[in-house]
């Protein structure tokens, strides 16, 4: 009853003149009809910069003094040198004689180059949809011995929204300008007018390999050197090329594989083929016709794989493009049956990308999370040994002992001849 | 940021009529916030009355399109001196997101809020109330208020041949409401 008083009070005080202010304002809601939001999406446009073919392979050919690493891609060890991708500028030549002070030789300039592999003498690199094959024996004069064009003719670039671009072939791509743009919002899903090529731009053709007489190259590497043919992974394909006259590569064929390929990995007489939905095992003991064997469906991700002839092991990572994984993992996979892989067991990683198989001791490159080294002796049970977290790496090399290290840092080696005792002996600085 | 503004607010409120008399006073609210789209809101904003000026700092919660914190500075002025109910309320300040990962790009890997303005004007009466002290009372409003919110968002493209540079692009919200306040003056 109190309660009820003090209510009436206060409905007395308040609530009536509230009530008879409220209620000349509530019309006012009519005029929220009045107010717009503007939401608006600020992106990059991308358009690009071409320069004729014959110009560009000019400059290729007037090397550079050894310039500093801004951006570096795939690596690739041939005997004392290191060869370092610098992503769509060319080559550093690297004197890797001794690894505690590498010194810079030369810059190649290559635009689109984004892959290397090397023979003898000749470096092969991708030149956007061509591929070059160079003379280094004097990596200061180097000089153009073949031209193959249109090799990787599905070259593409991928925007931002998701829509590819396709260049003009006729003439290379040096660089691009950007312009940055607002539009009216429509939806997560839509830009479909939006401009030529948003930035991320990259590439589906590339390098790399594996072998005595050749060099070693990273898991992340689209060509394979083994004996006398190069395989280099297109993105639908492989494409086997005949390097008896090391200096002119021969295109042979197209073995056709799926779609999405990434990495090519040689073992033996054995090709080890990542895509984004599938490892593929092809065999290569007649060399200029590559045979499928075998293959493992997995989910779809980006995937280099390395094998020791018992077991592959293939990084899976996450992300949009990537696939609809949302958790990135290793699979180790028995290959013992080429003919039928068999998963093993998963292992939770970060962000992997390039991995490197040496002894029991298996390095990977997890991206953000860091440098980790696994003791991969019982695959069904494999621990971290070591974890180097103050890198963010994408590719490995390991060599005799020493560890080359593609970084978003730059290149590093590391001394691990002893596990327990990891040094980080030389750094190739990012500038 | 927050220290900033409270000590802008201090001295700004100290600045004024040095001879009057100076008294704490909090506006606390509650509002409805209808535009595009409709949302709720509640602020509180503490600071030095004197005579018929206010100034002080404010913050509080808005979940218009997406939930935010605003940190602000407010100002008023009492239209007539005489009773001292009508105010004019301006405020000012920075809308920081409380959101995480709304509104990705498909492509988009990761979203960042950026914070970007805050702004109201509008007018208040207050009621006064008996059983409370001089100058406290319940206050109505009516204001129009703008928020702005930005998301920075990192792309992931498909990157075969990494390191790929991180890309971005940007989600800009220019959100115009207005906002129908309910509160208490102590």
């Amino acid at each position: 009853m109190v309660f009820d008083i003090e209510l009436s009070a206060y409905e007395n005080h308040v609530m009536k003149p509230i009530t008879k202010l409220l209620l000349p304002l509530l019309p006012l809601f009519l005029l929220a009809g009045c107010l717009k939001d503007k939401v608006t999406r600020t992106y990059t446009i991308f358009t690009p910069v071409y320069k004729e073919k014959s110009q560009v392979l000019a400059e290729v050919i007037k090397p550079l003094s050894g310039r500093s690493v801004h951006n570096a891609g795939k690596i690739y060890a041939y005997g004392n040198y290191l060869f370092v991708n610098e992503i769509n500028e060319g080559v550093h030549i690297i004197d890797n004689s001794d690894p505690q002070s590498p010194v810079s030789k030369s810059f190649i300039s290559i635009p689109g180059n984004v892959d290397i592999a090397v023979k003898g003498d000749i470096l092969y690199a991708d030149i956007y949809s061509d591929m070059i094959a160079l003379d280094i024996s004097n990596p200061l004069q180097a000089k153009i011995t073949k031209v193959t064009s249109n090799l990787f003719p599905e070259r593409s670039y991928v925007g931002s929204n998701g829509w590819y671009f396709n260049g003009d072939t006729s003439r290379y791509i040096v660089g691009w300008t950007r312009k940055d743009t607002t539009v009216a919002y429509e939806s997560p899903e839509m830009c479909r007018g939006c401009g030529i090529v948003f930035d991320n731009f990259n590439t589906f053709a590339s390098a790399s390999s594996n072998g005595a007489t050749v060099g070693i190259a990273g898991s992340m590497a689209r060509f394979a050197v083994v004996n006398n043919y190069m395989y280099a992974v297109g993105m639908y394909s492989l494409k086997v090329i005949d390097l008896a006259t090391p200096a002119s590569p021969a295109y042979k064929k197209d073995v056709s594989i799926g779609s999405g390929i990434e990495t090519i990995f040689p073992f033996k007489d054995k090709l080890f083929i990542g895509s984004n939905n599938a490892m593929y095992i092809y065999d290569i003991s007649v060399a200029e016709t590559p045979k499928y064997t075998g293959s493992f469906q997995h989910v779809r991700s980006c995937d280099p794989v390395v094998t020791d002839g018992t077991h592959a092991y293939v990084t899976l990572r996450a992300g949009n493009f990537c696939g609809n994984i949302t958790e990135s993992r290793l699979e180790i996979l028995d290959v013992t049956n080429l003919t039928a892989p068999k998963l093993v067991k998963n292992y939770p990683l970060k962000n992997p990308y390039g991995l490197a198989k040496d002894g029991n001791l298996l390095w990977i490159c997890d991206g953000t999370a860091g440098l980790k080294l696994y003791d991969v002796s019982d695959p069904a049970n494999i621990s971290l040994k070591k974890l180097i977290s103050d890198v963010e790496p994408f590719d490995v090399i390991p060599m005799n002992g020493r560890l080359i290290v593609s970084a978003k840092e730059g290149i590093l080696q590391y001394d691990y001849s002893n596990p327990s005792d990891i040094r980080l002996i030389s750094r190739i600085q990012k500038n | 940021m927050l220290r900033k503004l409270l000590l802008l607010a201090f001295l700004i409120s100290s600045l004024y009529c040095p001879a009057q008399k100076k008294t704490y006073r909090s506006y606390n609210y509650f509002a409805l916030l209808a535009g595009e789209k409709t949302g709720q809101q509640l602020t509180t904003i503490h600071g030095l009355e004197t005579g018929s000026w206010f100034a002080g700092a404010g913050t509080g919660l808005d979940n218009y399109e997406r939930l935010s914190l605003p940190v602000f500075l407010s100002g008023s002025k009492y239209l007539f001196p005489s009773s001292n109910n009508l105010l004019f309320n301006i405020n000012a300040g920075i809308s920081f997101s409380l959101e995480k990962n709304s509104d990705m790009l498909r492509t988009a890997v990761k979203a960042t809020y950026l914070p970007r303005p805050f702004g109201e004007a509008g007018f208040v009466y207050r009621f006064p109330e008996k059983s409370m002290k001089a100058g406290q009372g319940v206050l109505l409003g009516a204001y129009y208020s703008y928020k702005g919110m930005r998301v920075k968002q990192t792309l992931g493209g498909n990157c075969p041949n990494p390191p790929c540079a991180d890309t971005y692009e940007y989600m800009n919200y220019e959100l115009h409401r207005w906002a129908f306040k309910l509160g208490l003056a102590l």
